[in-house]
């Protein structure tokens, strides 16, 4: 056991605070904030769940739309056709997207890169196209409305009830990621970022540990869309567009995409700057767009990597103008899906 | 049979447009490594531009020349102020090159309106010719050879000429093609112009065959990745048979199972792509 | 500390793009985001919160621009009164899915306090609105674009649609194609999506109990690029070709379809041909025959007082935003104070108007009752325009069957591909 130093207090009180802040929510503010803070959280659950494959997997993914729109839709015909109650849909919903995702993974065994961008965005737009034209399951583009919130127990069904369901959902299955990227399988595929050639060698099934990063991302990002289309009320093509895997990726480098918590910080300032932004400009995809050049340009090691080295650089500073100066941030600091294959 | 020989000819029609669309991208992409999201956007621009000054009463020609200029220059403006600070780096390439396309997308959107508008046909072209009983679009006939004539200059340029063995040397070995002199930032730069210039060139013709919305360029980029990565990158020929086979594909995919045109059409581009990464014709795995 | 000239000269070039865009970005007059109508106007009877909800974005923000316009040149017509209430207007962007959809649909009702929210184009947001509005909000929705049949299919509940049903506008179509016009045998050439398959049902299935028959049905994906492979296997021995593609998917039909010197008349969907396209469409449009609820030709006091406000000349969208004042007018009419949203919805039932389309009044499911005009593509004074053939008066969404009985039916998606056998 490692003795609480005042830097790992102060870190506690914050997250206390955090905590804290999280569950009275709904208490300091007005129900319409409640509503998109439901979403940010939801998103940020998605964004860590991409994260698994992305900044600790080294594998830079544009299809994990398949796997959130695959939850939404088990959600839509589950509940819409046979009556499936949450505790149902839940878990088919984790095994169908989990499964999606293990084709995806064993699919791009070969392929690194650019080219494993390309691949998950191919298999993506397949499944996309299921959706669009099997109307008899989804309902084509008009999709599946009014799925009932019925299953859910009263208290949690609306409003302030189904932000906690959310935050309840949302803080387990993070913490379960946390664990899972703690635990030496998930450290493994970490090694298997670093140096695949080095893990192979060292005896590990390197193929075997990007399935399972895979597989693990794909479960969680799909439990994300789950509870998106519980909240929603309905689920359609929109679900499953190429553009959502595409913003996953901005949430995860703009939040940090080599800290755990980083893609989800992505996602809630995302999130948060469209709903702001749009309530006084028609052109905010003209700011977004914006923020995606500042993000490339500045931010490659996202607002956690910045403040990181924000934060060394003022210890530093403190120690003294003798100490060497802190390295700037390298302008290019490698990307984690860049790392030497 | 002559409803075969519509079919058939229509495809190969088709997977000219692509391959119009996918020679730049086959440049910038294919070749310098960099991968431009904002391709489509630069469709957009030569499209709405050519169309523009076309309906303004501007010769076509000198409308279409507009048009690919603009782009041309846009897309050099993007390369020296962003792009080229990112060499190498694919994904902060996507998220900028995103960030561009939304921009241009939206700008246009705020200044033409979503209404779809059409370049007109490139004068002389307009309606269809007739062999015998067989009717056929002329614009789509020229079209294939337009397609063709491009894949051989492109190619030619790139293979024989002092520029194109440059330009060959700069994507190969940055380092050794400066210590030999050549300027390698004002290569690419040129290149990248190429590319996005002839993107335009695909937006005003491309555009007079399937008209322009501010979503087209989104909808043309991601038929234009895939022919690119069918074909092989950097390959020129490659994306030229890949676009035929993709519009062949297509043809005969909507013709025999309209319903599952999308799911075919991704799926056996990822099957390949799983067996194949480098493409049909590709040689080494990039990166 | 040094400088980081590369990190100068970006930074500089990024501020320079953002001043082009702000630069550019002012020629839109809708690009100034959400104004609050005529602040200065005041209500005899008070004032009434309006939430317009139609996209600025995406693909269809053409159509939304184009309801705000007619509904905001509506209210300065009026001064920014509607029977003695002054109208604020909190306006916010519909987007491309039902997340940012239902998220601006709250605000609109939880933060601006919207009495009462006009819009919607996409029917996939609408099916995700419409259920907030009417079990969580309880504000009525008026919907102004979205088609989908299923919105309107409740009695007594507080949506109410101005616009089309997909199936509704399309009906009509199918006597006159075959007895008016004679034709016997007709093709059915669509788009593979739901508003394709009313549509396209909604003219067969008139059509055939008509006495006719459809011989042929294609479909193709939405967003088609080549409309090659589908024209050419059109039947030539067939009569006419029936044909609903809207928007950009309409103006590459028709050309595909006379670059391949198809010799069939076309009959259509009135979206396929409507003024947002006619000019881009050009001769490929001449002559067909399409129905639509609307078209600028309508000589009517209330058609050209809609025309003289809008300078970009009408459409079907700007007469839905416009009509959709005059609903709200002569709902607040009835309404002496305190508009609540439960008083709205409950005027919103009996108004009667006389819209630029015509008379116009809601059936017991809220959906629009009105006339249906059978038109055709012609040159006027260098101009294409839907001329007016002639028109079907009291349209509604169950054309001219029983409701009951139409209820019954099975839903077009299942009918799709059965009407050629």
């Amino acid at each position: 056991m490692r003795g609480l130093s005042t830097g790992r207090l102060t870190a506690l009180a914050a997250g206390l605070a955090a905590v804290a802040g999280l569950v009275l929510l709904p208490f300091l503010t007005d129900s319409f904030y409640t509503f998109v803070a439901t979403r940010m959280l939801l998103l940020g659950l998605f964004a860590t769940a991409y994260n698994a494959v992305f900044g600790f997997g080294g594998m830079a993914s544009l299809g994990h739309a398949a796997f959130y729109g695959i939850g939404g839709y088990s959600v839509g015909i589950g509940v819409t056709r046979w009556d499936w109650p949450p505790l149902v849909v839940l878990p088919v919903a984790i095994v169908l997207g989990a499964a999606a995702a293990a084709v995806f993974g064993i699919m791009c065994l070969r392929v690194r890169g650019i080219y494993l961008l390309l691949l998950t965005l191919a298999l993506a737009q397949a499944i996309a196209g299921l959706a669009f034209y099997q109307t008899e399951w989804t309902g084509g583009d008009n999709g599946i409305p009014s799925i009932s919130r019925d299953g859910l127990p009263s208290a949690v069904r609306e409003g302030d009830g189904f932000y906690w369901l959310s935050l309840g959902v949302v803080a387990v299955c993070v913490a379960l990621l946390w664990m899972y990227q703690r635990s030496p399988l998930g450290m493994s595929v970490v090694g298997v970022r670093e140096s695949e050639a080095r893990m192979s060698a060292t005896g590990y099934r390197t193929g075997r540990l990007r399935i399972i990063a895979f597989t693990v991302s794909g479960a969680f990002a799909a439990v994300a869309g789950v509870m998106e289309v519980y909240l929603q009320g309905s689920v359609s093509t929109a679900n499953m567009h190429w553009q959502i895997s595409a913003e996953v990726l901005v949430f995860a480098i703009l939040g940090g995409a080599r800290h755990f918590l980083g893609p989800f910080l992505g996602a809630v300032m995302v999130t948060g700057l469209e709903v702001w932004v749009s309530t006084y400009t028609d052109r905010w995809m003209t700011v977004l767009g914006i923020v995606y050049i500042a993000t490339a340009l500045f931010l490659a090691d996202g607002v956690l990597g910045r403040a990181g080295w924000a934060v060394r650089r003022a210890k530093d500073l403190r120690a003294g103008p003798a100490a060497a100066p802190a390295a700037a941030p390298k302008d290019r600091t490698e990307l984690p899906a860049e790392a030497p294959a | 049979m002559l409803t075969w020989l519509t079919h058939s000819v229509n495809g190969l029609a088709y997977g000219s447009l692509l391959f119009l669309v996918a020679s730049g991208l086959t440049i910038t992409f294919g070749l310098m490594r960099t991968v431009n999201l904002a391709h489509g956007a630069f469709y957009l621009i030569g499209g709405y531009l050519a169309y523009d000054l076309a309906t303004d009463g501007t010769d076509y020609w000198l409308a279409l020349l507009a048009g690919v200029v603009a782009a041309a220059i846009g897309g050099m403006i993007v390369e020296r102020a962003f792009l080229h600070r990112l060499a190498g780096r694919e994904l902060p390439q996507i998220v900028l090159t995103l960030g561009v396309a939304y921009i241009i997308g939206d700008q246009i959107l705020a200044n033409y309106g979503g209404d779809p508008v059409a370049p007109p046909t490139p004068p002389g072209l307009e309606g269809p010719v007739t062999i015998g009983d067989w009717i056929f679009p002329k614009f789509r006939l020229v079209m294939i050879g337009v397609a063709i004539g491009l894949a051989l200059v492109v190619g030619a340029l790139l293979k024989y000429t002092p520029t194109g063995a440059k330009v060959r040397a700069a994507v190969d070995d940055e380092e050794i093609a400066r210590a030999v002199g050549i300027r390698v930032p004002l290569v690419f730069l040129l290149v990248f112009g190429c590319g996005t210039g002839l993107a335009a060139f695909a937006g005003v013709w491309g555009g007079a065959f399937t008209s322009l919305a501010p979503e087209s360029g989104f909808e043309v980029l991601l038929l234009a990745l895939i022919v690119v990565v069918v074909g092989g990158l950097g390959s020129i020929g490659g994306a030229l048979t890949a676009a035929f086979i993709v519009g062949l594909v297509d043809q005969y995919g909507k013709v025999w199972f309209p319903e599952w045109a999308l799911f075919t059409l991704y799926a056996s581009v990822a099957a390949l792509l799983a067996v194949r990464p480098s493409g049909l014709f590709g040689k080494a795995v990039f990166r | 500390m040094q400088f980081d000239m590369a990190k100068v000269r970006a930074a500089a070039a990024a501020g320079a793009v953002l001043l082009l865009v702000a630069a550019c970005g002012g020629k839109d007059p809708s690009a100034k985001g959400a104004p609050d109508g005529d602040s200065k106007a005041t209500g005899s009877k008070g004032s009434v919160t309006v939430g317009l909800l139609n996209p600025a974005t995406g693909p269809f923000a053409a159509l939304g621009t184009d309801v705000n316009a007619g509904f905001e040149a509506y209210l300065k017509s009026k001064g920014g009164v509607l029977s003695g209430y002054a109208i604020k207007v909190a306006k916010a962007d519909e987007g491309t899915d039902a997340a940012q959809g239902t998220t601006k649909a709250r605000q609109l009702v939880e933060q601006d306090k919207a009495q009462i929210v006009i819009g919607l184009v996409n029917s996939a947001i609408a099916y995700a609105v419409a259920p907030y509005m009417e079990d969580t909000a309880k504000v009525p929705l008026l919907i102004t674009v979205a088609g989908a049949d299923g919105l309107t299919r409740k009695q007594n509940g507080n949506t109410f649609r101005l616009s089309y049903t997909s199936s509704q506008d399309s009906m009509p179509l199918g006597p006159y194609t075959c007895k008016d016009m004679g034709k016997q045998k007709a093709v059915v050439l669509g788009l593979d999506y739901s508003f394709g398959w009313e549509a396209a049902g909604g003219f067969a299935r008139t059509y055939e109990d008509a006495g006719c028959q459809v011989v042929q049905e294609i479909y193709a994906p939405l967003g088609t690029q080549d409309w090659g492979p589908y024209v050419n296997q059109v039947k030539k021995d067939a009569d006419v070709v029936y044909v609903v593609a809207p928007g950009q998917d309409g103006v590459r039909l028709l050309k595909a379809y006379r670059d391949f010197g198809v010799k069939l008349p076309i009959v259509a969907h009135g979206a396929t041909v409507d003024e947002t396209i006619l000019a881009t469409e050009g001769s490929s449009a001449d002559g067909v025959i399409s129905s639509l609820h609307y078209t600028p030709q309508i000589d009517s006091p209330q058609n050209k007082a809609l025309l003289d406000a809008a300078d970009k000349g009408g459409n079907q969208y700007l007469e839905d935003g416009w009509a959709a004042g005059m609903t709200l007018e002569a709902a607040l009419a009835t309404i002496d104070s305190d508009p609540t949203p439960d008083k709205i919805r409950a005027a919103l039932a009996g108004v009667k108007i006389e819209a630029p389309r015509g008379p116009l009044s809601f059936d017991a499911y809220g959906q629009a009752v009105y006339p249906v005009y059978i038109r055709k593509v012609e040159e006027k004074d260098g101009k294409r325009v839907n001329s007016i053939l002639t028109s079907v008066p009291n349209v509604s969404q169950f054309g001219t069957y029983d409701p009951a009985t139409y209820l019954g039916f099975p839903g077009y998606e299942k009918l799709k591909g059965s009407w050629s056998k």
